[in-house]
């Protein structure tokens, strides 16, 4: 009769034991195990056991199964919220945490590391992982060519990382940025003359209404319809500031009611239209220093002259 | 002085004054003040064309000469009277343009001569213009000159008692540099007439003679560069704000600038304030008074302060042309313009935003800029290899790791100009050296071209009813070939004199900023 | 380039810049290698901006061309000294003989300049009696009859713009201080051909100075 005792006994131990057992058996292999390395491991439990335990084990999703090319696998499953299944690694949860912080700016891999102090290998791993488990993603970030930020999976990147209306795909749109330009100005200058076309105006008067403020750039840009995506005025901002750079456009400042400042812009015609110098040959000459009287380049021997000459 | 200036000055004086000349100014800028017997010596010349040479720079005030140690001579060079050869043409057209043709002729005569008395002076205009009764208009428009200041007085030789003298001595107070000495209508009309009736009246070249009986012996006139040059300065001002501001505030800058003409001394800052009643007042097409003060305020508020407020106070407020400002800003402009058309408009955009923000990285650079950073990375580094553009390493840790280090680009408008200057220089010596080379190489077909007009003159001259067919003849003489190689040889020319007129336009802006700097 | 951080013998090692800086990027191709000099003068991608043009621009050349042409033409103006041609062309005729030797062709004041630069001055060879020349051709026509169509000539060119015919006048001028030299009671003329110009002038001047100059 004893031994019935512990036959029973045996017998609800074993179970347990034995879903321990794969457990550490697929902890010990990440990548997974297979069918029958797992067989030859618990070789001391029978068949029925065996898949009970890797059944139940399923079930609780502690496990999961995979076909690898020589039968099946068995692989140890990461939780895919944290908390919710025990056993969740600590390094992953840390990690995952860390990203959710970086909200939509993304964060990238080595100020990951540098936040938990784990080794690169580890951090690589886990962000592998998490990343299959479409939990996270990789942005290109503009910021730095080939550097990737790290977010949420369902997180729209910010503009700090698109690079904003100007970047589609990470390629910057110049011809978009020079078609706005060259628009804006247009209006601007478009403004200036009408305003000068006002012979009634005092120069003053004149003078302020050649004056336009950004959502006045703007309003006029969307109704051209040229642009895909909305632009804001600060977007417009950096195009009229390219334009200050070009020398076409002057800006000023007025105070506005509530105490605050405004800026405006106003086209801007040249001091100096064309210097003479730029009227010779040697001011484009790409030999310049070279030339001497007598030398191999010489003013006497220049192509560029003949060339010059012949018109 | 840099060496492109005196390569410069010795092919202008070589063209204008032949080989020694411009041998004995070489040899002088090269060396500073020395004297006569050691420049023939070093130079390698006949002493007689030295002393020919010497007497002719300093009569066209090309040089100067001052005793050391009471007994020695020794000669130097003005080296921005060299230079002012090439405005030499345009001080002719501008008196044109202002006085007429009898003040042309006067300044061209001043010009050809030096220093010039205004009893020849006259003479010699009048001979060359056909109106007969024209010596009182021309004596007007002598005396309009001086008023004006675009002629000044040289100063007088000090009467020496001494029978041997070395160097003579000159004077001359401030009030005479525009004195007018006192004229005749006899002694002009007895100059006329001693120069010999058998001499046939040609138009040429004519020395001084001495006719003591003249009044105004030893009184000598000369062109005033700097007043010429206050002039084109003063345009290029009107000019620039007429382009920017528009007509009325052209108007505007020029009524400031004419009060202020003879007031100002030539290295000033700025014009002594005027008020925009008196503004109002000298303007030749009325404006408003309202509108007068506005364009001002609108002036005094622009970034490059040409137009200042000087005060408050009274009516409408006293106004100022920073002079100094307005030099800054043309030779700013300048040197955008050059780099708008050397390396492009999207460089240029790169140029302008590292002159307003003083120091950029690279990154900075291409976000502002919104280039593509390959594009802006190509720019930056051609300018930089070009000079136009400064990297300045500012390490932030003690090794200067490159990882670690900001590289910093900035502009510098004022070593710029300087860098533009000289290639300016450089440019003009390389105008006229290959214009020299046309002529040396088309000397053939030159020579005779100019036989067949001598000829030409000759046949008509001499057989006043010569037929069709011996001036066909002559004509045949040159090929058709040979006339199409002058005609080019014409045109090519012209391009180069026509390309020295015009950059000397350049010139002259970043010449007057740079002076307008050194003098503060 | 400074390579801070490549280990050496190492293999690969991390260079102390951005490698993206320099134009491309690790692994990619080399830029293609040029095969010759650079031709010393590339082709140049636009034009320079086209010159001014208009009355001012055309009347200023007019004036640059008649200035630089009357200063070659003055007395001032010192020509350097030519090789004697061995073959005597009709142009030395016009070309200036004038400043090649040891006088001044123009009067200075000389109280404005200092004593040791006093040179002789060239005498006008109004009515002086020349040697006879050592070689003679004679004219077709006499110089009285020379002289009287130049006059008429003069007369008919100066009724017209003075401006034009400057750049004539001054080679007239060059034909005429010649002419004058032989205007008066002599009848040894220039020819056509006439070689022994240059022959006069040293002369006379070996006779200024034997006779002791003016200094």
């Amino acid at each position: 009769k004893m031994q019935t005792d512990v036959e029973v006994k045996q017998e609800a131990t074993i179970p347990l034991t034995l879903e321990t057992e794969i457990l550490a058996l697929c902890n010990d292999n990440p990548k997974g195990i297979s069918d029958k390395s797992l067989e030859s491991a618990v070789a001391g439990y029978d068949v029925k056991q065996r898949v009970t335990a890797i059944n139940r084990l399923l079930t609780m999703g502690k496990l999961e199964l995979l076909k690898g090319s020589s039968g099946l696998i068995y692989r140890i499953k990461t939780p895919s919220a944290v908390g919710s299944i025990s056993g969740v690694d600590n390094q992953e949860k840390l990690v995952y945490q860390i990203i959710e912080s970086a909200g939509n700016k993304g964060i990238w891999t080595r100020e990951i590391r540098y936040k938990c102090n784990l080794m690169l290998t580890e951090v690589n791993k886990i962000l592998k992982n998490l990343e299959s488990k479409k939990i996270i993603k990789a942005v290109k970030s503009v910021a730095a060519a080939k550097r990737k930020v790290y977010m949420l999976y369902n997180l729209q990147p910010d503009r700090s990382v698109t690079g904003g209306a100007w970047y589609s795909d990470q390629d910057f749109e110049s011809e978009f940025v020079e078609v706005l330009n060259q628009q804006c100005f247009k209006f601007l200058q478009q403004k200036c003359e009408n305003a000068e076309k006002e012979t009634t105006l005092s120069p003053t008067a004149t003078n302020a209404s050649s004056f336009a403020s950004s959502e006045e750039v703007l309003e006029f840009i969307s109704k051209l319809g040229i642009s895909k995506v909305t632009l804001s005025p600060e977007d417009i901002e950096t195009i009229l500031n390219t334009l200050i750079y070009d020398g076409k456009v002057q800006q000023t400042v007025v105070p506005v009611a509530n105490g605050e400042s405004k800026k405006l812009f106003k086209a801007l015609k040249p001091l100096i239209e064309t210097t003479d110098f730029a009227r010779t040959p040697c001011s484009l000459c790409p030999v310049f220093n070279e030339c001497q009287p007598g030398g191999e380049i010489s003013p006497e021997n220049c192509l560029y002259m003949d060339e010059w000459m012949e018109y | 002085m840099s060496s492109r200036e005196c390569l410069l000055a010795y092919e202008l004086l070589q063209e204008h004054y032949g080989k020694i000349a411009a041998d004995v100014a070489s040899f002088l800028l090269q060396n500073g003040w020395q004297p006569l017997r050691y420049i023939a010596l070093k130079a390698n010349l006949k002493l007689d064309q030295v002393r020919k040479a010497l007497c002719l720079l300093i009569q066209h005030k090309l040089a100067k000469f001052h005793v050391r140690k009471r007994k020695i001579v020794e000669y130097a060079i003005n080296i921005e009277n060299v230079l002012s050869i090439l405005f030499h043409p345009k001080f002719i057209y501008t008196v044109k343009l202002l006085y007429g043709d009898a003040a042309e002729l006067i300044v061209e005569e001043a010009l050809q001569h030096g220093i010039i008395l205004m009893s020849t002076a006259i003479k010699n205009v009048a001979d060359r213009l056909p109106d007969e009764n024209g010596s009182g208009k021309i004596e007007k428009a002598f005396k309009d000159l001086v008023q004006t200041h675009f002629l000044q007085r040289e100063p007088e030789v000090e009467k020496n008692e001494e029978e041997e003298y070395i160097v003579p001595i000159f004077t001359q107070n401030e009030a005479d540099l525009y004195r007018l000495p006192t004229l005749s209508e006899e002694s002009l009309k007895r100059k006329r007439s001693d120069d010999g009736s058998d001499e046939p009246k040609a138009k040429r070249l004519k020395s001084e003679h001495e006719t003591p009986s003249v009044k105004d012996d030893g009184v000598y006139w000369s062109v005033n560069i700097s007043r010429f040059q206050q002039y084109f300065r003063d345009q290029s001002i009107v000019a620039s704000v007429t382009q920017r501001f528009g007509t009325p505030c052209g108007e505007i800058v020029r009524a400031m600038l004419r009060i202020s003409e003879v007031t100002t001394p030539a290295n000033a800052q700025s014009t002594q304030p005027i008020s925009s009643a008196e503004i109002a007042r000298s303007l030749p097409q009325k404006l408003p008074m309202e509108h007068v003060e506005q364009h001002l305020k609108l002036l005094s508020n622009d970034e490059d302060q040409i137009v200042q407020l000087f005060d408050d106070s009274g009516s409408g407020g006293l106004y100022v042309v920073n002079l100094k400002n307005s030099a800054l800003a043309l030779a700013t402009a300048t040197v955008l313009s050059y780099v708008q058309q050397r390396y492009g408009s999207k460089a240029c955009r790169i140029f302008r935003l590292l002159m307003l923000k003083k120091h950029l990285e690279q990154k900075q650079v291409e976000e502002f800029a919104m280039i593509p950073p390959k594009e802006a990375k190509g720019y930056l580094y051609h300018m930089l290899a070009e000079n136009m553009v400064i990297m300045q390493e500012v390490p932030r840790t003690p090794d200067h790791a490159p990882a670690r280090t900001f590289y910093l680009y900035s502009v510098n408008i004022q070593r710029l100009s300087r860098i533009l200057l000289v290639k300016c220089y450089k440019t003009c010596t390389n105008l006229m050296t290959r214009h020299n080379h046309l002529i040396k190489t088309n000397k053939r077909i030159l020579d005779k071209e100019e036989r067949i007009t001598a000829i030409k003159v000759r046949v008509n001259a001499t057989l006043p009813d010569a037929d069709e067919a011996q001036l066909e003849e002559i004509e045949e003489m040159m090929t058709s070939s040979e006339r199409t190689s002058l005609t080019k040889h014409q045109h090519c020319c012209n391009k180069l004199h026509t390309a020295q007129n015009q950059l000397l336009n350049t010139i002259f802006v970043l010449d007057s900023y740079l002076n307008a700097l050194s003098s503060a | 380039m400074s390579r801070g951080g490549k280990g050496r013998g190492r293999g690969r090692g991390s260079m102390t810049f951005n490698v993206e800086a320099i134009g491309f990027g690790r692994g990619d191709a080399l830029p293609a290698s040029t095969l010759q000099p650079p031709l010393p003068y590339p082709p140049l991608r636009q034009q320079p901006v086209p010159l001014l043009a208009g009355e001012e621009t055309d009347y200023l050349l007019a004036l640059k061309k008649e200035y630089i042409q009357t200063m070659q033409n003055s007395p001032y103006f010192i020509q350097a000294e030519q090789a004697k041609n061995d073959i005597v062309r009709y142009s030395d005729k016009y070309k200036s003989s004038k400043n090649m030797d040891n006088t001044i062709n123009w009067k200075p004041d000389w109280r404005r300049l200092p004593s040791e630069l006093k040179v002789a001055v060239r005498k006008k060879r109004l009515a002086q009696n020349i040697g006879p020349p050592p070689k003679l051709v004679k004219h077709l026509k006499t110089g009285a009859d020379i002289t009287k169509t130049l006059d008429a000539l003069e007369k008919k060119e100066s009724k017209t713009d003075h401006e034009e015919n400057e750049e004539e006048e001054e080679q007239e001028e060059n034909f005429e201080n010649e002419e004058e030299q032989e205007e008066d009671e002599n009848d040894y003329l220039t020819s056509y051909f006439d070689n022994g110009e240059n022959y006069l002038d040293e002369e006379e001047d070996n006779l200024d100075d034997k006779d002791g100059g003016i200094y």
